[in-house]
Formats: structure tokens, sequence, C-alpha cells
């Protein structure tokens, strides 16, 4: 067996992601918006997507959204009691250059150039584009608590990056993670008071907090690997899709951050799409005409390729 | 004018007293400017009568074309009065050309803005705005990132609000893009006005407006997507909320001068990325949507998805370029006023132009520099929300106490990018009438500019709104102000005149000879519309001639009913919930206290089975179909639910009857008029099916309430046969009710009886009914193929009414009724007619309500 981490930084995986929705009455009509193929992105070109919806839909089509992630819409137009989504990825993830985070810019500097009044003699064209995930959104509304929480680990001139992984560390430490203290709709007010919940609401605590002190920072959706290293235990949140959170760190770029786990390593993460919270990037949302209540199960597989059983 | 006529528009002016401000009318040394002279005199020559006369002419004629708007919480009230004031505002032609190329200056470069915020983004990129005015702005829609629309065309409609200050320049107060209403209240303000001020209006050389609506309806054909194919003409459907919104009536005026089909969300769908129209016959394909739903609610797959008043799917049907949707999706961005210090800037960015209309001076917060400076002047501005979702009316700095304005400033401080300060305009005024008087009002002038293949167009005039009180500073209608038709004077008339008075002759947008695309294909939701009609309508009818029957025999002074003939009407009435269960063991009819009962079955709103609330359902059902109505039925329909006040001290029954008479004569005059207009279509296919299943139903309560009467009396051997007695109730129920007057004539109670269940060519009776629903249940279109379930639901029903025709005709044969046959059968029966019901709504009318996933 391979090293998990080998030694020219980059590790190949097999991800098998599949929904499964059974419905308590026929469902006569069904639109769907999925995020479940990999946003390109310029390291990581060389890879292999597939979908596989049952019942066959009558319509499917593919675009970007305004984050740059590839969006697949879905209809289905003849009744259906059941709906099957499976996608089948292969893709190499490469680990990002090393950052010394004590070494990024002051955060009040990032910050100053998120706000800064806009110049039409020196654009700052990095800072135009991260100011889209500076501001509230659907699910992270501003609240003081979120400030509150942020400003121990933001000290007047403390690197951005230092920072902020302060920040992610701290919320993997107060908060539980519980994935039946809430759903998808529960409010960031209440995971801040309750302290519990699953990647996405701990996702959502960090961006919050972030945005708060007037930084840049969005939610990243996608996979974690499931099988760890022999005698590490199994990481939280691996058995569905997974959520992290990045940061903008001014001329360091963006720095991906995960608070339901703590420090971690960059090679097991499998970035999918990333928008301003869960709304945005959500895996498959849908409306449905019919159907009554309904029930879903989710099944996340990700396996490091044994690339030698290829050669 | 003449002299003598000046001297008379002195006279009328003399009480006329307008404040520091430019008052439209008079100038500062109070005198007549000459573009109101015509008007003026016009009006001069009237003595105070002839304007009263002309005011209520307006009136009137406002009410019977049905305008106004509703009041979301109070379902009595229904549409509230139109307030338009008589004078109109009047601009010389002269200045309307600098107006008019300035909001047309004005439509080019928002539509240029929105196709940079919804492409490259260039505006931002280059530093000219900032980004947080999209990215922290509410009204962005992200979904609608890199659709671009038919023709690049993102406003096909755009209204925006212009004030005057003190030295005569007009400014802009605000700009509305995504669903701008008041288009078709100006028409509507100008057809009534043009028709009470006819003479003036020619005089004055009034620019007609009719052209520019026809101009809009061609550009909403000619930008549908070219994907849509060539062999029909492009089906253009007017999306509105529904008829509790604020301006439906708005909508439903504008799809019948425009001649689109008016539809709710729930009556479209999308399948295959194309937007399709749900007909009785099938889905029709739909390539144009001009929209009346603010962007959130469009859409509940990619935006709000808690809407029920959009489509699901409608974002990737305009992504996959097979609808255009008017305004695009995503028009609303620019509606806050953060954007508007930054217009200048972008006008020579992006169409290298001066902006020739300039905006009330706004600082928006979002920038250090603004925010000190507004929060250093306060006392002088007006503090407004930078987008419109932020929570704030308007806080007029000057107002406020000193603790008052630290407030505001803490709330700035926090939230910077959620605050506009803007420069206080003193508006201008214009005359309105009040009292028979000319009194100075503020105004604020909403103008509408419409995509055209030419560029853009604009309505020469508008709607002027004026407040309710001179030196309000803020003009709402909801706040109690007013509207006012406006002229643009004075203009040399290219080509023969158009007479806007008559509307509906300027606007010949039908293809001579083609019948009204939208009716060939009946909406689902139209044929609903048309059931309820029918079945609400009925059930008043039935329910005023009960009462008008029980209220008549109880107060004949003559020979006043007995307990035993008020007794099967009032179990009739409890039957149908118009009465309270009574105690009929006091032995009087006087004691009953029946005329305060009939009172609040007739009056009273509160009264859940009462005419009114019965009105309130059919005024309620029609104003979704009255274009599929007769001309005039609803008007009747209008003066039907104008019930009189309820006076609950003192109940009369010659009031009562009054409005019962009222009421069974309306009734009798709306069932005329469909009788004697309406194509035989499938649309009075389902009217009539309503009225028919809804009579079938009431003589079926009937008959059972006096069976059970009879067998009752027969136990009780307080009678003679059950037959008889059957007959007897019978014939003071329905005959007095549905054939008031044969009574005395023919005594033969069983005669009757066997008329009311067996005679089919009595109108009234139940065969009649039953033959009635058979013939349309055969006559309608079967549901499209792909509804499974609604071509079963037809044949089960055709079934039951076979069932009950078999029933009436072979169960009775014309022997003698026997009471226990007689029972036998109208159980099942009286449950067949409610099952078709049931099955016509699943067959045809069904539309399953989307929800989130």
């Amino acid at each position: 067996m391979r090293s998990p981490d080998p030694p020219d930084g980059t590790t190949r995986y097999r991800v098998r992601h599949v929904t499964h929705y059974r419905y308590q009455a026929s469902v006569e009509l069904a639109h769907h918006l999925l995020h479940l193929e990999p946003r390109p992105m310029p390291e990581r070109q060389d890879f292999a997507w597939s979908l596989a919806v049952e019942p066959s839909p009558a319509a499917t089509a593919r675009h970007l959204d305004c984050f740059g992630n590839p969006v697949t819409y879905v209809a289905i137009e003849a009744p259906h009691d059941a709906l099957r989504i499976s996608s089948e990825l292969e893709i190499t993830v490469r680990r990002p250059p090393a950052v010394d985070l004590a070494a990024t810019p002051p955060w009040e500097q990032v910050r100053d150039a998120i706000a800064a009044a806009p110049d039409e003699a020196a654009p700052d064209e990095a800072a135009r584009g991260a100011a889209a995930f500076a501001y509230a959104s659907a699910r992270i509304p501003p609240l003081a608590a979120l400030s509150a929480y942020a400003g121990v680990s933001f000290p007047p001139a403390a690197a951005i990056g230092t920072a902020a992984s302060d920040l992610a560390s701290r919320i993997h430490r107060d908060f539980v993670f519980d994935p039946v203290a809430t759903n998808v709709s529960t409010p960031l007010a209440t995971v801040l008071v309750n302290r519990r919940g699953v990647c996405q609401d701990l996702a959502h605590v960090a961006i919050g907090c972030l945005r708060a002190v007037g930084l840049s920072a969005r939610y990243v959706s996608g996979y974690l690997r499931t099988i760890p290293p022999a005698g590490s235990p199994r990481p939280r949140g691996a058995d569905a899709s997974h959520a992290w959170v990045s940061v903008w760190c001014g001329q360091d770029g963006w720095i991906d951050f995960d608070p339901t786990n703590g420090q971690t390593n960059p090679l097991d993460y499998v970035t999918i799409a990333w928008g301003r919270d869960f709304d945005d990037v959500s895996p498959a949302r849908g409306i449905l005409f019919g159907g009554g209540g309904h029930s879903v199960a989710v099944e996340v597989d990700v396996e490091p390729v044994d690339e030698a059983a290829h050669c | 004018m003449s002299d003598l006529d000046q001297d008379a528009a002195i006279a009328a002016l003399s009480h006329y007293a307008p404040g520091a401000v430019w008052d439209e009318l008079v100038t500062g040394e109070r005198r007549l400017r000459p573009h109101w002279e015509p008007l003026i005199g016009y009006l001069s020559q009237l003595d105070p009568t002839d304007i009263g006369e002309l005011r209520d002419e307006a009136a009137r004629l406002l009410r019977q074309n049905g305008v106004g708007y509703t009041i979301y919480h109070d379902p009595r009230a229904g549409d509230r009065p139109w307030p338009l004031d008589l004078i109109p505002l009047l601009i010389p032609a002269a200045e309307w050309r600098t107006i008019e190329a300035g909001v047309i200056q004005r439509a080019r470069l928002l539509n240029a803005i929105l196709a940079d915020i919804y492409g490259g983004q260039r505006m931002v990129g280059e530093g000219r705005l900032p980004p947080s005015l999209l990215h922290a702005n509410p009204s962005f829609l992200r979904p609608s990132c890199g659709i671009e629309p038919p023709g690049g065309v993102f406003l096909h409609l755009y209204a925006v609000d212009l004030a005057r200050s003190p030295d005569g320049q007009w400014w802009v107060l605000a700009d509305r893009m995504q669903a701008p209403s008041g288009a078709g209240y100006a028409l509507e303000n100008r057809s009534v006005i043009g028709r009470v001020l006819a003479d003036c209006m020619s005089a004055a050389a009034v620019l007609p407006i009719a052209p520019f609506f026809a101009s809009l309806r061609d550009n909403l054909s000619a930008l549908a997507p070219v994907s849509s194919g060539s062999l029909r003409p492009p089906r253009v459907v007017l999306l509105t909320p529904g008829p509790y919104n604020e301006t439906y009536f708005e909508h439903a005026y504008l799809a019948r001068q425009l001649d689109l089909s008016l539809v709710e969300g729930a009556d479209l769908t999308v399948r295959g990325r194309r937007v399709f129209l749900k007909t009785l016959n099938g889905l029709e394909p739909v390539d144009v949507v001009l929209r009346r739903l603010d962007d959130d609610f469009c859409d509940p797959l990619e935006l709000r998805p808690e809407s029920t008043l959009g489509v699901a799917g409608l974002a990737e049907a305009a992504r996959a370029g097979t609808v255009t949707i008017a305004n695009a999706l995503g028009s609303g961005v620019l509606e806050g006023m953060a954007f508007k210090p930054f217009l200048p800037g972008l006008s020579q960015a992006l169409l290298g132009e001066t902006l020739a209309l300039a905006d009330v001076a706004s600082w928006w917060c979002g920038g250090d520099e603004e925010r000190r400076f507004v929060v250093d002047h306060l006392d002088r501005l007006v503090i407004k929300p930078a987008f419109p979702t932020v929570a704030l009316e308007p806080a007029f700095g000057a107002e406020l106490s000193q603790a008052g304005r630290e407030a505001l400033a803490a709330r700035i401080a926090a939230r910077p990018l959620d605050f506009v300060g803007q420069e206080r305009v003193e508006l201008s005024t214009v005359p309105a009438q009040q009292n028979g008087r000319l009194v100075p009002r503020p105004l604020v002038l909403r103008v509408f500019v419409a995509a055209s293949g030419a560029g853009f167009v604009a309505l020469p005039g508008g709607l002027t709104r004026i407040s309710a009180a001179a030196g309000a500073p803020i003009v709402s209608m909801q706040q109690g102000g007013g509207c006012k038709d406006t002229w643009i004077t004075g203009a040399p008339l290219p080509g023969p005149r158009h007479e806007d008075a008559d509307i509906s002759k300027v606007i010949t947008l039908r293809t001579p000879g083609a019948s009204r695309s939208s009716a060939d294909r009946l909406a689902s939701r139209t044929a609903d519309g048309l059931f309820w009609v029918g079945r609400y309508a009925e059930r008043v009818y039935g329910s005023a001639r009960l009462l008008r029957s029980l209220l008549l025999g109880i107060t004949d002074a003559a020979q006043p009913w007995t307990l035993q003939e008020v007794e099967p009407a009032l179990a009739l009435a409890e039957a149908f919930d118009l009465l309270p269960a009574l105690d009929l063991a006091r032995g009087r009819v006087a004691a009953l206290k029946l005329v305060p009962l009939i009172h609040a079955a007739v009056l009273d709103h509160a009264h859940a089975s009462g005419l009114p609330a019965n009105l309130h359902r059919l005024t309620h059902a029609a104003s979704g179909v009255r274009d599929h109505l007769p001309h005039g039925c609803w008007q009747v329909i209008a003066a039907l639910g104008r019930s009189p006040a309820l006076r609950a001290n003192r109940p009369v029954p010659s009031a009562l009857l009054l409005r019962l008479d009222e009421v069974v004569t309306l009734e009798a005059a709306l069932w005329g008029m469909v009788d004697d207009m309406m194509q035989r279509d499938a649309g009075w296919r389902f009217l009539d099916l309503g009225k028919r299943l809804e009579r079938a139903i009431n003589h079926i309560a009937i008959l059972r309430a006096a069976s059970a009467r009879a067998q009752r009396l027969a136990g009780e051997a307080r009678g003679g046969d059950e037959e008889a007695l059957l007959a007897a109730t019978v014939a003071t129920v329905w005959a007095r009710s549905a054939r008031p007057g044969a009574l005395d004539g023919a005594r033969d109670h069983a005669a009757m009886l066997s008329a009311m269940l067996l005679d089919a060519d009595d109108p009234f009776g139940l065969a009649f009914q039953v033959a009635a629903i058979a013939a349309h249940l055969r006559a309608l279109p079967r549901p499209g193929a792909d509804a499974s379930e609604g071509v079963a639901s037809v044949a089960r029903a055709l079934d039951l009414i076979g069932g009950a025709h078999e029933l009436l005709s072979n169960g009775l044969g014309g022997a003698p009724v026997a009471l226990a046959t007689l029972n036998g059968l109208l159980a099942p029966l009286g449950i067949m007619l409610r099952e078709i019901s049931d099955l016509l709504t699943r067959a045809y009318f069904t539309h399953a309500f989307a929800r989130p996933a």
C-alpha cells in the first residue's frame, strides 16, 4: 500500500457520492440543481467525473454559477416515487504551496483592502474578487455574538493566517460535533447558543466571525477522505460531504481551515465548490410537485486510489 | 382666451395660494402659466354644479371599470376607490422634450449597467463601482449572472419618479425596474379624464398616450426568443401575484389592453427548459413573460424557495434562452439608492455621455467621506435605505430631536452600507379639486419608458401622484394621497389624431380576423374560476330566494305564515347554515324573533355563510376571470358585492326585503347576460356546470329536508299521508322561492313535486340540472394525454351523472312518489353530485403545489 501522503505531494482519490430520495406519494414533476461536479481549478485538471440520475431526466443542463462552480440542472417530468443521484469522481489533490502563517499580512491591512473605496487609477483586482465573500449572506446574518466570539483571535496587528488558524482551533475546541443537534435549516444563532452542530454549522460560525471583523471568507463544499491512515481515528464528518472555510489573506491568497477537525492535512480534502454559505453550493436542492413527505439517504466514500494498481 | 375668460379664470384662482415652492399653475407673481389657459378658461366657464357633475361622472366611470387597489387586510373592503383628481398636471411640449430625452438616456444607462453587472462586471473591475454595491446588496440576483436576455434588453418597461425643485428643475427621486407599476393606472386615468374633459383636451392639443402601449406590446412580441420558431405568433403572458395584490386591478387592466393572458405562477410550468401555460387542452408554450412579481419571488428553485407565486425553473428557461422575461430577472438591483452617486461616472464610462437628468443629491454611507458628510449634516438631509430590503422609513433629519439624530447616527455607524443621505426636495405644487375649490398639492411625477425596436420610447405624460395635504414631504397614495392624469400640451401632432378617450380603438393589437389567442386555449385556472363563479353566484341566488320567501311569509300582514308553514323553510335555512337551529316548541312564529336572524344572514359580514360572505367569495372568484365574462357581468357582480351597511340595532323587514329583491334581480340579470351573450365554449360550460351543480345540490337538500319532515309528521299522525306532506312542503319552500306567484294558481302539490324532480323542461327542476351536467361533461375537452388521472376522473364523473339520470327517470318513472324510494335515491344522488365537483377539480383544475425538496 502506498503511503497516504506520498513524497510528491499528491493523492489521487476515487469518490462515490450517492443520494437516494424516497417519496411518500408520487412526484409528478421535479427540478433539481446539483453542485456535484468539481469546479475547475488550474492545479487539478486531470479529473474524471460522471453523474447518473434515476429515473432518467427529461432535461439536463450545465452552467457555471457566479462563483465559477459548475451547476447541473436536472428535470424529471414523469411521475416517480424515488430518485437516485450518484456522482462518481476520480481526482488528484496536490499539496498547496507552504505558507508561513505567521508571515501573512496583519489582518487589518487585508480588511482595509477589501473595504477600500474604488480607485480607478489602481484597482486592486484580487481585493475586488474577495469582496464577493465579505458580506452577510442568507445563512450567515450579522450577529453581535459572532463579533464577540471572534474578537479574542484578532488582537491588533496579528498576522491574518495565525489569527484565522486560532479561530478555527477555538471553534474546534469550543463546539461539539453533534449530528443530531441541528438540521439543514437550524439558524446560526441557535448553533452559537448551543455550541453544537455539524461541519456545515461550524463552517458558518467561522465565516460569520471572519466577516464580523471585516474579512472575506468562503464556504467550501467537498469531501474528506474516509479511510484514515493506519492507526488514525476516522475523521468526523467524513461519512457525508464535508464543508470547511477559506480565508482571503491578501498577497498570500486564499488559505483553507477546517473548524470541524482543527489542524489538518490539506491532502485529505477534495474541493468541489465554494460560495458564501451552504445555500450557494448545496450538493442538491430541488422543487417538487407532489410527493408528500420524503426520506433521504446519503452515502459518501472517499478512497485513495492505489495508483500502482493501474500500472 | 378672451378678456372675459381671463377675468373668470383670475376669479377662479383668487383663493389659490401656493407656498414658496414652484407651482405648476401660477408663477411667483401669481400669473397663470400660459399652457394652463385652455383648461382654466374651460373650467372657469362652469359653475360649481357642473364641476361637481364632472367629478361624479369620473367617479362613476372609474367604478364601472372596477378601478381600485386592494387592501390586504380587509376582505370586506375589496377595492378602495381610485382617488383620481379631475385636474390633470399640464406640461408644455417643449419642456417635455427635455424630460423625455433625460428619461430615455437614463433607461439606456440603467440597461447598460445591468448588462455590465450581470455580464463581465467591468465597472467593478475598473474601480468605478464599489464591489460592496453588488455583494452587500440583497437585490443583486446571483443566479442571473451570465444570462444575457434576448436582444440585450433588460428593461422592457421602466418607471422613474421625478420631482421639481423651487427653481423649476426636474430631479430624479427613484427608479423602478423589477416590476414597475403605474402605467396601467396612467392609461385608465387618461381614458376617464379623456372622456370627462374631452372638449378641453382637444383644445389643449394633448399628446396621446395609447401609441406608447402599442409600442410596448409590439416590442414584447418582437423580443420573443428566436428559438420559439416562426410558425405561430409569440405568446406573451402577464404574470401576476394574484387578486390579493394591491395593484391587481392594474395587472388585469394591462393584460386586457395589451391582449396578454393574465396568469398566476401556478398556471405556468417549465418542461424541457421551456415555459408552458397549463390549459384545458394541455400545455401551450409561452415565449414572453411580462412579470409583476418582484425578482425574489419569480423562481422558487433558484430564488426564494418558499415563494408559491413564481414558476420553478423560470431562471433555467431564461438561461436556456427559451423565454424573454420582462424585465429581466435581477433588474431590481439598481433600485437601491446607493447607486445614485455613481450614475454620472457610469454614464461617462458606459455611454460616453453626460447624465442629463440628475438625481437628487445623494451620499452613500458606504464611503468614509460620504458617511462623515451625512452624519455632520443630518439636520438637512433625508436618510433613506441604501437597498430596498433595509427596513427603514425615510427619516427627515430636520424633524428629529437631538436624541433622535444621535440614535440615527449610531445606526449609520453600525451598518454604514445600509444608509444613504439625500438632499431634501421641496416638491412643486399643482392645483387639486377640494370642496369645489382649487388648492395647491405637492406632486411626484412617475414617467414610463419602454424598450422599442428603435431604442427606448417614453410615455408622453405619466402618473402624477399628489399628497393629501400641502407641505407633506411624502407623496403616497397609501397615505391618503391622490393621483392625476398628466397632459403634454400644445404638441404639433404628427399624422391623424388619436383619441385616447377610446383606448380600445387605438390599441387594436389583435390581428384582424384572428380570435383572441389567449381565449383559444382556456387556462386551467380560468376554467376553475368560472366554475366557482357559477357555484357562488347560484349559492347567493338560492340563499336570497329562500330568505326572501321566508321573510315575505312571516311579514305578510294579511295572512302571515303559521308555524307549520314556517317550519320547512326554517329547516332548510338551517341546513344551509343561514339561520341557527330554532326551538319551535314556543308555538308562535313571532316568538322566534326571526327578523334579526334574517338581518344577520343578509347583511352581516361576520356571518360565515351569509350573503356578504358568499358575495365576497363570488367577487373574488370573478375578479380573476372578469375578462372571460360577457361585458357588463363584472359591473353586476360588483353591484351585488356593494352590500349596504349593517345597522344591527334596527333590523327593518322592508329594508331587508329591498336588499333581497335587489340581489335576486341582479342575479337574474347576471344569468340573463350569461345566457344571452356568452359564447358556448368551454369557459361557458364550466360556468354553467358550477351553477347546475350548485342548484342540483341545493334541490337535493330541499327534498331531503322536506321528506324528513314528512316522515316525521306522518309518524306523529298529525297529518295526511307522507306523499302529500312532502309535496306540500316542497310547494311552500321550492315553489315559493323558485316560482313565486305560481303557488296560488296551482294548488296541486303533487304535480309541483313531480315537476321539481322530473320535468326536464323546467330550468329550476332537478332533472334539468342533471341533463345539463351530463351534456357539459360530454362536451368538455378531454384533459391532456399526460394527465391520466384527469382522464379517469372525467370518465368517472360521466358514469356518476349517467347513474343520476337513470335514478331520476327510472327510479320514479312517473309513478306516485314513495317516500322511502325517494330517500333511497336522494342520498346517493347528493353524494354523487359533490363527488362530480371534486372530480372536475382533479381532472381540470389541480395544480399540485410546489415545495422545496
